[in-house]
């Protein structure tokens, strides 16, 4: 498993700050951290996730690391 | 704090969807600015009454019955816990195109959301996650998007649309590619965005 804190900036598409853990819960710990650093903000989204691997991240979560037009290439795209 | 307690509950509960289904889903604690969001939206609501403080996501291959499948599998993995699992099903009740399997379960009394999603469904409802970051997190609930004028409403309706077309062909059976009303859908609106980012 491989545990990510992600910063990402909603209105510019934008992420902000990408960092890899050792366990859930030091990603947990530095969530809480940038969310003291940063406040709560509408734009700015602050999160700690997990997943199989970077890979299996975007693509569970894609939105925070592709442009609405890749998002959207991505879908008409999609072969199985 | 209740969503430190979180971590540990959620982590146990990865490993036994993972362990059951050969495929590790992804997790997150909900983070404290979409729970504020979601406390003012819904008013009244209280942080307990909040069900996916904890979630999960699992995006499956072989379409709709692949998805009844699993969100079964998940169903019965949880069903000795005190409280019986919860199957909300926004396949029925789309909300704004939205749609998904969602199984809440209740390791230790905790409440988790897992999102079961075909791919289809999962690479729609990113793409229009993705617009609402653009054009105002509103938009999934049915308010106007805020700026790009009524060309963003024809592309927010535009999307809906393509979402339901999805829908019905995976009703059907269907899987991956877009049938040719979907992919004239889609391609009007990737070329909306193209023109939008080349404009002056």
């Amino acid at each position: 498993m491989a545990h990510f804190l992600l910063i990402y900036d909603r209105a510019a598409g934008r992420l902000l700050l990408q960092k890899e853990f050792a366990t859930d819960a030091e990603a947990l710990a530095a969530r809480f951290a940038a969310e003291a650093e940063y406040g709560v903000q509408q734009n700015v989204e602050i999160l700690a996730i997990s997943a199989a691997s970077e890979a299996e991240l975007k693509r569970s979560h894609g939105r925070y690391f592709l442009s609405s037009q890749e998002l959207g290439e991505r879908l008409v795209g999609a072969e199985r | 704090m209740l969503l430190v307690a979180y971590g540990p509950v959620l982590a146990a509960a990865v490993e036994v969807v993972s362990a059951e289904l050969g495929q590790v889903p992804s997790s997150r604690v909900k983070n404290t600015g979409t729970i504020t969001e979601k406390l003012r939206r819904n008013g009244g609501h209280t942080l307990g009454s909040i069900h996916d403080l904890g979630g999960m996501r699992l995006v499956v291959i072989g379409g709709r019955a692949e998805q009844n499948r699993v969100g079964e599998q998940i169903r019965q993995l949880f069903s000795n816990e005190d409280r019986a699992p919860r199957v909300i099903d926004r396949r029925l009740e789309p909300i704004q195109g939205y749609r998904a399997l969602h199984v809440i379960v209740y390791p230790d009394g905790y409440p988790i959301e897992i999102q079961v999603r075909t791919e289809w469904q999962h690479l729609w409802a990113e793409w229009f996650e993705r617009l609402a970051d653009q054009y105002g997190r509103g938009i999934r609930y049915g308010e106007p998007p805020v700026g790009g004028g009524d060309t963003a409403q024809e592309m927010v309706d535009s999307l809906i649309t393509l979402a339901d077309q999805i829908a019905e062909a995976e009703e059907s059976g269907g899987t991956p590619p877009l049938n040719a009303v979907a992919l004239a859908l889609a391609l009007m609106v990737i070329d909306w965005l193209r023109s939008r980012r080349s404009g002056p």
